[in-house]
């Protein structure tokens, strides 16, 4: 198993005026392609923190992220923006969908950013609507949505462009069980039928055991069980 | 209560920009309407003051017209009224001219006597020598003057003057002002009125008369009693504020309508910032009302709130108008020596302020109804319900009030033409307003599908952006109000412009003259004259009454049948102009067959020197000459019915150089008081004059393009603040930062692009509206669209968004994705 990300002696520290938080203190981690890693913890642990310097979307104090054998803390915005777009998918607990763009476009946005041509996309666009339950909501907007539905189009979103990561922040978070299960189900799917790697953050136990591997943060370090 | 007011003073405090742009905008509002209402009174004084050169400060004339034998008079006759009259003044007044190194000076040569000077126009000496006994050639001339030219008290200036070389002795020098302003065109100076008199054979008499009234009421009996005594002389009044007014009312009336534009901005700013405002403070209001406020409190508190903006931009409006008034003032007062005072009543204030006030209140108003009918609980859970997405009726209305501007007018009757008019563009422009959603989308579909080719990608994202996006359609709206307001001002100032210049695209000749005493003779003199190739002689008879039909003609023109149509550019058939010769027969223009709704055939009475005169209605032709307020007849009945002996004016075909004609002319015809200038001469006068307007009005659309980018800019933060967390998300998806700032350009452009164009549509469609409502006032009215003009407004509209949007695309590179995200 070749590892996808890598974290060497991670440290975050963010600064409130003269105050100055240590979130994360030294963090040493490994994820091999096509796991599914669970990251739990109490609140204010420091998980999301872990998971947006993971994905790029900041800056660790010191430390190094290495995402399929490169060091993304020395690449350049465009560099990180092309990572972000064909290598990683985020999946949020509040979906942050566009809401005055369509199911189609939101779940599109990725392939309009890398500069392809929509057409190209359509069937692949058929197939993972079809994945995630929502071929007859595509021209709906974010708003005429239940949450578990935003949810399966953010996880379409993170899809369309075949990313061999996916990064969740609590994707059951705001649903109820019933739907938060289904949402599980098909991450566990994606996982094991095309392969990606998924690293989720999660409170909930029943959401974890999904995953093959559980990572507990806990005062900014890793307590690996 | 306490606590809300704290809460809103902190909103107000937090959101400083938001309160600078609705305290501009309802501060501008009031300045501009101050200033325009004060500009009438004060540009009426400037002149008032700039004509005291001439006239003093004298209440009425008597002066010899062409009719009269003589050009001199005895002052006896008037005196017999001197228990009525303050004083008379006479006074011989003559040109002259000086050469000075090799330049020719032109003088006013003005003969008075001292004492009556002093009386008629005071003045202040700076210096004297052997100015008394006030006699022989003596001159006073203005200080300044003397500074320029380098005159010296004591010097002597040898004047060509009345046909001969004269050498007049500098005996005292005065302040620049009264009888010695300088007025731009000629130099003034006094010498003795003797002296005049004695070269032009006229001793004890005078060419002119000065009156001024102890009682001005009584001026209209007297006037009668003076034409009684005095009755082959003109008796006339000096120039009144009445017709001053009259006389700045072109300027006046294009602020006003400068004023409405920006007035129409301020609403539409003031009412979005409120609409933003009443929705940041709905989850306070909620919870205001949610532990007891009533919906009067919360309301109560807002509308305290817009009556505070209105009432501290009121205040500041009125010191900005001060300074607006006098630097309008300034602007317009291009002749030299204009002595600025401002002129305003404690009234005017009182009205900019409360106007403030008003605008402000009646702006925010709706929105703050609005909110104070949402139900606490839909507030509380935030489940209000979103207004549906499409308004099709606004569609709909927008496009029958347009089409009522549009096919309307011709049916309207013309006494309500006006009224009715202003009513009908109003219309438009709402009906314009309400369009605007639509036409955006249009074009939105039409750009989204350029866009994929022109910028890629992110031009579809952009054109996906900008559909339904509140803030854009917020802009363009702005846009396209502020840009077809300025579009229609300064396309009919254009016109009018244009239409003056075109005025001697007519004349067929190059030298336009007046001579005293101008008969067939002078006509055969002339001609023998070098350059002079023909001399046409006209009379011609200024606002006579129509007795039978209740109105006037300008202008009427006793026509030579041979000559007129040789000398003027007119559309008119030789054989119906020759048998204006028949009998008392008109032409009429056809803007004037409308005007006075007559047909061929038809009799109009008019009332003429020799009594009422009927002539009969031949025919009609087109002509926009003198706003097409004028009318012709033959030459013979002009000469009977107005008892006319001598020329009104002379018009001179010349094929050689006309200024070089003119001067000759100027010279030989020098004892006659010539008044000759050549039609180049004119049109650059007019074209002078025009210059200085122009650059009021450049000024003013300046003012509204900065109103417009605060407006635009405003839109902008408030829309990049709600889409923070859109973008955090497209960033997240893998959007880089450049990509961030094309969209950013992107949407700019195009909602500039389309504030541009719809801007100028509107701006078409108001124009081709007006010139069917300015029939009513100007008579008809050419339109002269100027292509440089629509596109320079599209030019600016991209450039007003694009320039507001720097700012917040700055702002999207340095985002903190993270906690954009985050935050719900
Ligand atoms: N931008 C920031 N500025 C200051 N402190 C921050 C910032 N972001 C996070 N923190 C702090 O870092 C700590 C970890 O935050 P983080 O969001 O990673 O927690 P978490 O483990 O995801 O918690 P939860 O389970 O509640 O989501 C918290 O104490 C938080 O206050
Ligand atoms: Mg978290």
């Amino acid at each position: 198993m070749s590892p996808i990300i890598e974290t060497i002696q991670l440290y975050k520290t963010f600064k409130m005026g003269e105050i100055e938080v240590e979130v994360l203190k030294g963090i040493d981690l490994t994820i091999n392609a096509g796991e599914f890693v669970s990251i739990m913890g109490p609140s204010g642990s420091g998980k999301s923190t872990l998971l947006y310097l993971m994905g790029g979307l900041d800056k660790p104090t010191t430390g190094q992220v290495w995402i399929k054998g490169r060091n993304i803390a020395v690449m350049k915005d465009k560099e990180i923006s092309i990572l972000r777009r064909r290598t990683l998918g985020f999946v949020f607990q509040f979906y942050n969908l566009i809401p005055n763009l369509n199911v189609e476009d939101n779940i599109m946005l990725p392939v309009l950013l890398d500069g392809k041509r929509l057409k190209s996309y359509r069937r692949k666009l058929e197939a993972i609507l079809e994945t995630v339950g929502l071929a007859d909501r595509r021209r709906h907007t974010p708003r005429e949505l239940s949450g578990g539905q935003q949810q399966r189009v953010a996880i379409a979103r993170a899809l369309i462009n075949e990313p061999d990561i996916i990064l969740a922040d609590e994707p059951t978070g705001n649903l109820d069980t019933k739907t938060g299960t289904g949402i599980m189900e098909l991450l566990q799917k994606i996982n094991q039928e095309q392969g990606k790697t998924i690293v989720q953050v999660t409170h909930s136990r029943e959401a974890a055991a999904y995953s093959q591997r559980i990572i507990n943060l806990r005062d900014g370090k890793v307590w690996e069980q | 209560m306490r606590i809300i007011i704290k809460f809103i003073l902190k909103n107000v405090w937090e959101k400083k920009l938001r309160t600078l742009l609705i305290l501009a905008s309802v501060m501008l509002s009031s300045a501009l309407y101050f200033a325009t209402e004060a500009l009438s009174d004060t540009a009426a004084d400037m002149f008032l003051e700039r004509f005291r050169v001439y006239y003093g400060t004298a209440d009425l004339l008597i002066y010899p017209t062409r009719e009269s034998p003589s050009s001199f008079f005895y002052r006896n006759r008037a005196e017999q009224f001197g228990d009525e009259l303050e004083y008379i003044v006479g006074s011989i007044e003559t040109s002259a001219t000086l050469s000075h190194h090799g330049e020719t000076l032109r003088l006013s040569v003005n003969g008075f006597t001292l004492p009556e000077l002093e009386k008629l126009n005071p003045f202040f000496l700076t210096g004297e020598d052997k100015l008394l006994p006030f006699r022989g050639k003596k001159l006073i001339i203005s200080k300044k003057t003397a500074a320029d030219y380098g005159f010296k008290l004591g010097d002597y200036l040898e004047l060509d003057l009345l046909g001969a070389k004269r050498k007049f002795y500098i005996a005292a020098l005065a302040e620049p002002v009264g009888p010695f302003q300088d007025d731009g065109q000629n130099i003034n100076v006094v010498v003795p009125l003797d002296t005049l008199a004695t070269i032009l054979n006229a001793r004890g008499r005078v060419a002119i008369l000065y009156l001024k009234l102890k009682d001005p009421a009584r001026k209209g009996e007297l006037m009668e009693k003076l034409r009684a005594a005095y009755p082959r002389y003109q008796v006339a009044e000096t120039i009144t504020i009445q017709e001053l007014k009259e006389y700045t009312r072109t300027l006046t009336t294009t602020f006003q309508l400068m004023g409405t534009v920006v007035l129409f901005m301020a609403v539409y700013i003031i009412n979005t910032s409120f609409k933003v405002i009443t929705r940041e403070r709905l989850p306070m209001i909620g919870t205001f009302r949610s532990i007891g406020a009533t919906r009067k409190m919360t309301s109560f508190v807002l509308i305290a709130e817009s009556i505070t903006y209105g009432a501290i931009g009121g205040l500041l409006g009125c010191g900005l108008g001060f300074i607006l008034l006098y630097l309008i003032t300034l602007q317009i007062a291009s002749f030299p020596g204009a002595t600025i005072t401002l002129r305003y009543t404690p009234a005017q204030l009182g009205q900019a302020f409360l106007l403030a006030v008003l605008i402000s209140l009646v702006s925010s108003l709706l929105p703050i109804l609005k909110i104070a009918k949402i139900p606490v609980k839909e507030i509380i859970f935030n489940t209000i319900s979103k207004p549906t997405r499409r308004k099709r009726w606004k569609t709909v209305l927008g496009l029958i009030l347009i089409a009522g501007a549009v096919f309307l007018p011709p049916y309207i009757p013309f006494p309500l033409l006006l009224p009715v008019g202003m009513l009908l563009i109003f219309a438009s422009i709402i009906g314009c307003i309400l369009l605007i959603p639509g036409l955006t989308n249009l074009f939105l579909t039409v750009f989204a599908r350029v866009y994929r080719y022109l910028f890629g990608n992110e031009g579809i994202l952009a054109a996906k952006n900008l559909r339904g996006n509140k803030g854009i359609l917020n802009n363009i709206s702005l846009l396209a109000i502020g840009i077809s307001s300025l579009l229609m001002i300064n396309t009919i100032s254009f016109s009018v412009a244009t239409e003056v210049t075109n005025f001697y695209r007519n004349c067929n000749f190059q030298i336009w003259g007046w001579v005293w005493q101008a008969d067939r003779n002078l006509e055969a003199i002339l001609r023998k004259i070098e350059g002079v190739e023909a001399v046409y002689g006209i009379y011609s008879a200024n606002y006579l009454e129509i007795t039978n039909r209740k109105d006037r003609i300008n202008l009427i023109h006793g026509v030579n049948k041979y000559k007129h149509l040789d000398f003027w550019e007119l559309d008119i058939d030789p054989e119906l102009l020759a048998e204006l010769d028949t009998g008392r027969k008109i032409l009429l223009t056809n803007t004037l067959r409308e005007r006075l709704q007559v047909q061929k055939g038809d009799l109009l009475t008019l009332k003429m020197s020799r009594g009422e005169r009927t002539y009969q209605i031949i025919g009609f032709y087109d002509s926009l000459m003198w706003n097409g307020n004028f009318a012709l007849i033959a030459e013979k009945y002009m000469k009977m019915d107005m008892g006319k002996q001598y020329y009104d004016d002379l018009f001179i075909k010349t094929n050689l150089d006309p200024d070089l004609v003119s001067a000759t002319l100027k010279k030989r015809l020098e004892r006659r008081y010539p008044s000759i200038n050549t039609i180049a001469d004119f049109e650059a006068s007019d074209r002078e004059n025009n210059a200085s307007f122009f650059r009021v009005m450049r000024g003013f659309s300046l003012l509204a393009l900065v109103i417009g980018i605060f407006g635009v800019f405003n839109n902008l933060i408030i829309s990049f603040l709600e889409r923070q967390r859109a973008l955090a998300v497209l960033r997240s998806v893998g959007m880089s930062k450049n990509q961030a700032l094309k969209m950013f350009l992107i949407e700019a452009l195009t909602g500039g692009l389309i504030g541009g164009i719809v801007g100028a549509l509107c701006g078409y469609l108001l124009i081709s509206i007006s010139p069917m409502i300015l029939k009513a006032v100007a008579g008809k009215f050419p339109i002269h669209q100027s292509l440089s003009l629509y596109l320079s407004s599209i030019l600016a509209g991209i450039l007003i968004t694009v320039t507001a949007s720097t700012s917040p695309a700055l702002k999207s590179s340095k985002l903190d994705i993270v906690s954009a995200i985050k935050y719900e």
